[in-house]
């Protein structure tokens, strides 16, 4: 890892003189709620500033970058990666207090927000106006639009409306050198130069801060339909969502989880009387016509594979709290172990009956006491979220855990043509694997990384261009 | 390279990597893959040597790079020459890159993805995704552009307001760097979040960072209900009202098109074919829908908003060859109009503003005593504005009309091209509409993959 600068008191006064000294803080309560997020890692910064507008932004760029200080730029905390962990320490640049709607143009299906803006608050503005922002994370209430723009975020509709990145239109964005740099344009198409938007998506705070963002929005569909499905083998319900895709069939959403997490999770969201099996919710959006038909045809194909239970509704309130359940599969599972670690693997369509059966099966292969899995996620996009519950403390555990791992990626989903990570990013946690799925490309993207930030100091460790300290 | 011979060296070790036959210097011979489809007043003139070679596959590109780079000698990859900016005219002596032999496509039904190599033409793709009971339906015009081409450019088209631009249709892509080294980008993967989108990189990048040899490319289902609706208006404002209140109700067509009377008139007798409306201004959209009902709810609502703006009347047409046939009128709005005009502009606006750019286009064409014909994508705010070539008056004119047009597009908050991209006859004007950072950004990131500037000089970056 490089030599960086440390945080001194003239530094500290220097940054106090430009933000204020409400905006900035190194209490160590405060910083130790700073060293978290939803991985297992923990990594304290050296001050919290809480910038208020991109001078401020610029200010403390410039600073840092003239002092090599490392600079973490950090949204709501909900990565499941690490990635606005400060593993160097540093300053931990804290922007939900960057939470304005600056624009909302629907004539241009466009919205102009800043970062700190959190998903579910700037739908709620959206909905009244019949439209939306279709990335839905299953941590919407809390991420913010900035962390899902660095991280190129998805969720539950990705499979309708796509990742984050297909409705970032334009970027203002703080260079670590302290230079603004606005990418791409507020029109729906451009080609005026290389696109260095989608280059900013997706880099997790390693090659600019951005501080202001707009968005292609669109209208929201008029009604929905769903169906819920209970099925006995993970195979055969990945095989159900198969043929819903084969049948040219695009849900609003395909999701499902395994047989111990719905259990958890139906629980935890005060369902009662389905069956236990494994859980595939099935969602179509559209005019009130077309999704009833929609439904129909989409419960004839999945019936093809045998579902024990199966059931339709077009009450929005169930609807809702069928979704609550599903994006509730990572709380619930918490509560079962004192360790939860979530992953994020991608197989093509064609390959998950095998993988999603491959995967139920590791903690059997591995038959450690008290190791267990939880698997959820994204069936219709090839997208899992093979959750590891275990004991950290016990050192059996930790060694069934990093073996655990190499079955998963190693045997399982890079064999298949797969990628480590489907939506959460590289963060920390698979930092080591960047190498590996990407030889040929990794000097190219640290060549990236220079060229942004020559002195490697915004958000060192994650992203794509290193140094990893994991390696 | 700027030397008057022809390095024979060169010829002779280009000839042993992909066979004599496959590498041409004679005028006659390689004279047709010196052009584009940019208007010819406009069209850079290629430069007095050009090699070409015609590679069966990625391992010859490569050697081919690596001579090249080796030697500091300028490459051009071709497509399809379809082009309206110059972006393939070889304007250096150097090796122009011919991909017409890498042709194949492979249909992969279950994860509905082709795998297609970078000579591949649209025309091809189309019906190897049809002939697998799939469809591919962007459609920038011209089937005979190649794969390599339409991702080069990001392509966009008449069909690309459901399901997006180019861009969105690309998981994968096989890249060849002016080193030799050869890239695998992506896969067929739906998600991928893995490292810096170096795919997004090359998608769009004109040929200036490598070669592209193969895509990954997503398919749709083939929708089974589609139409398509003319409806004619007596008044431009009435059309432009109707579009921006059918975008509002959530229906999205798959086409939606605004074109005038002159302009479908003069493409309609130069095609020998008939124009089903008659009406000033017209909009022409595409629905596509899988269901019976969605489609006919859809028709509806659309008629009814029309109806309400004054629409002389809703025609729809449901059978296929009637449906081809103004596909293929629209198609041609270009073809029938590129003789008579000194440049077709790009100009992109957010959609809300494309009134606005229409009333400024037609003020500018008023100021100069000209006509400046339009028509264009305006679901995506994209217009094609035309400068006539009005006898006695120049390039200089021309010049004028279209800085005035450009300025339009930037006053609204618009781009210079939304599709046709900068390649070598926007390179000026893009540079004056982009920041000093960001241009300093884009010549350090072509740097980063072509050290040496070999790969198509004079586009985009410079």
């Amino acid at each position: 890892m490089q030599n960086y600068g440390r945080v001194t008191p003239r530094i500290l006064s220097r940054l106090e003189g430009i933000l204020g000294s409400e905006n900035i803080t190194t209490r160590p309560e405060e910083l130790l709620c700073y060293s978290r997020d939803s991985s297992i890692f923990f990594h304290s910064p050296d001050v919290v500033v809480r910038p208020r507008k991109t001078d401020h932004v610029v200010a403390v760029m410039k600073i840092a970058n003239e002092e090599r200080i490392p600079v973490t730029p950090r949204g709501g905390g909900t990565s499941a990666a690490g990635s606005p962990l400060p593993v160097a320490g540093g300053i931990l640049l804290d922007m939900s207090g960057m939470d304005r709607i600056l624009q909302i143009d629907l004539d241009n299906q466009m919205v102009l927000v800043e970062p700190g803006i959190v998903c579910d608050a700037l739908n709620e503005d959206l909905t009244k106006a019949g439209f939306f922002f279709p990335p839905d994370p299953a941590s919407s209430p809390a991420c913010t639009i900035g962390g899902m723009v660095n991280t190129n975020a998805s969720g539950n509709r990705t499979i309708k409306y796509g990742p984050t990145r297909d409705f970032v239109l334009w970027l203002e964005v703080v260079l670590p050198t302290g230079e603004v740099v606005e990418t791409g344009s507020k029109t729906l198409k451009s080609v005026s130069s290389y696109d260095l938007t989608r280059l900013i998506v997706g880099s997790e705070g390693s090659l600019g801060v951005v501080t202001k963002i707009a968005l292609k929005v669109v209208p929201l569909p008029e009604a929905y339909s769903t169906a819920l499905f209970i099925y006995d083998s993970v195979e055969s319900l990945a095989r159900a969502a198969l043929r819903v895709r084969r049948a040219g069939m695009v849900p609003e959403m395909l999701e499902f989880m395994g047989e111990a997490t719905t259990r958890v999770a139906l629980e935890y969201a005060g369902i009662k009387g389905i069956p236990e099996g494994n859980f595939m919710l099935l969602d179509f959006g559209g005019s009130r016509e077309s999704v009833g038909t929609a439904l129909e045809k989409g419960v004839a194909l999945c019936r093809q594979e045998k579902p024990v239970y199966f059931e339709t509704t077009l009450d929005q309130a169930y609807r809702q709290s069928l979704i609550n359940a599903r994006k509730a599969a990572l709380p619930a599972l918490a509560r079962l172990k004192p360790s939860t670690v979530m992953e994020d693997c991608t197989v093509p369509p064609t390959k998950l009956p095998e993988a999603a059966g491959k995967i139920e099966r590791i903690p059997k292969d591995l038959g450690i006491e008290g190791f267990d899995l939880g698997n959820f996620g994204h069936i219709g996009d090839g997208n899992m979220h093979p959750t590891f519950l275990f004991d950290s403390r016990l050192e059996e555990h930790r060694r069934a855990f990093l073996k655990a791992l190499d079955l998963l990626y190693g045997g399982i989903v890079l064999p298949a043509g797969g990628s480590v990570t489907g939506e959460h990013g590289i963060g920390l946690i698979r930092a080591k694997y960047v190498g590996i799925e990407h030889p040929s490309t990794l000097s190219l993207m640290r060549s990236l990384k220079h060229l942004f930030d020559p002195n490697l100091i915004l958000n060192p460790g994650k992203g794509k261009g290193g140094p990893y300290p994991l390696t | 390279m700027d030397r008057d011979e022809r390095p024979e060296d060169i010829v002779k070790a280009l000839k042993s990597i992909v066979g004599s036959q496959w590498v041409l210097t004679e005028e006659t011979a390689i004279e047709g893959y010196l052009r584009d489809e940019t208007p010819e007043a406009i069209r850079p003139h290629p430069a007095p040597w050009v090699v070409l070679v015609k590679p069966s596959k990625v391992q010859e590109v490569s050697e081919i790079l690596r001579l090249a780079n080796s030697r500091k000698i300028p490459v051009f990859p071709l497509g399809g020459r379809t082009g309206l900016a110059g972006a393939a005219i070889p304007v250096k002596p150097g090796i122009a890159i011919s991909l017409e032999r890498m042709n194949r496509i492979e249909v992969d039904l279950e994860n509905m993805m082709a795998v297609a190599e970078a000579g591949a033409t649209l025309g091809d793709l189309i019906k190897a995704a049809e002939e697998g009971g799939l469809s591919f339906p962007l459609h920038p015009g011209d089937e005979g552009a190649q794969i390599g081409g339409l991702i080069a450019t990001n392509a966009g088209g008449v069909r690309a307001v459901k399901h997006g631009i180019m861009r969105n249709f690309v998981k994968g892509l096989e890249v060849v760097l002016p080193t030799g080294d050869v890239l695998n980008l992506g896969g067929k993967l739906i998600k991928n979040n893995m490292g810096y989108s170096l795919l997004n990189l090359f998608i769009g990048s004109e040929g200036t960072l490598g070669v592209i040899t193969k895509a990954v490319i997503k398919l749709l289902p083939k929708a089974r209900y589609t139409v398509t609706l003319v409806i004619p208006f007596e008044k431009r404002r009435d059309a432009l009202q109707s579009a921006q209140l059918i975008m509002r109700t959530g229906i999205i067509p798959l086409a939606l098109e605004y074109m005038e009377w002159e302009e479908i008139e003069r493409t309609s007798r130069h095609l020998g074919e008939a124009w089903p409306a008659k009406g000033k201004a017209q909009l022409l959209i595409i629905l596509s829908e899988f269901t019976e009902e969605g489609l006919l709810q859809g028709c509806e609502e659309i008629s009814k908003i029309c109806e309400d703006n004054h629409a002389l009347e809703t025609l729809i047409a449901e059978r296929k060859e009637e449906q081809d046939r103004i596909l293929r009128i629209r198609s041609n709005l270009y073809t029938a109009i590129k003789p008579y005009v000194y440049d077709i502009l790009d100009v992109t606006v957010p959609p809300g503003r494309i009134r606005d750019l229409m009333d400024k286009v037609d003020a500018i064409a008023e100021k100069y005593g000209t006509r400046i014909p339009i028509y264009g994508h305006i679901g995506d705010g994209n217009l094609h504005a035309h400068i006539w070539k009005e006898e006695g008056r120049g390039l200089e004119f021309a010049n004028k009309v279209k800085k005035e047009i450009y300025e339009a597009s930037r006053s609204l908050g618009g781009v210079l091209t939304g599709e046709h991209g900068i390649g070598k006859v926007r390179i000026q004007e893009a540079h004056l509409a982009l920041g000093e950072k960001e241009i300093e950004l884009i010549r350090a990131i072509k740097g980063v993959f072509d050290p040496n500037g070999i790969m198509n000089p004079g586009t985009i970056a410079g």
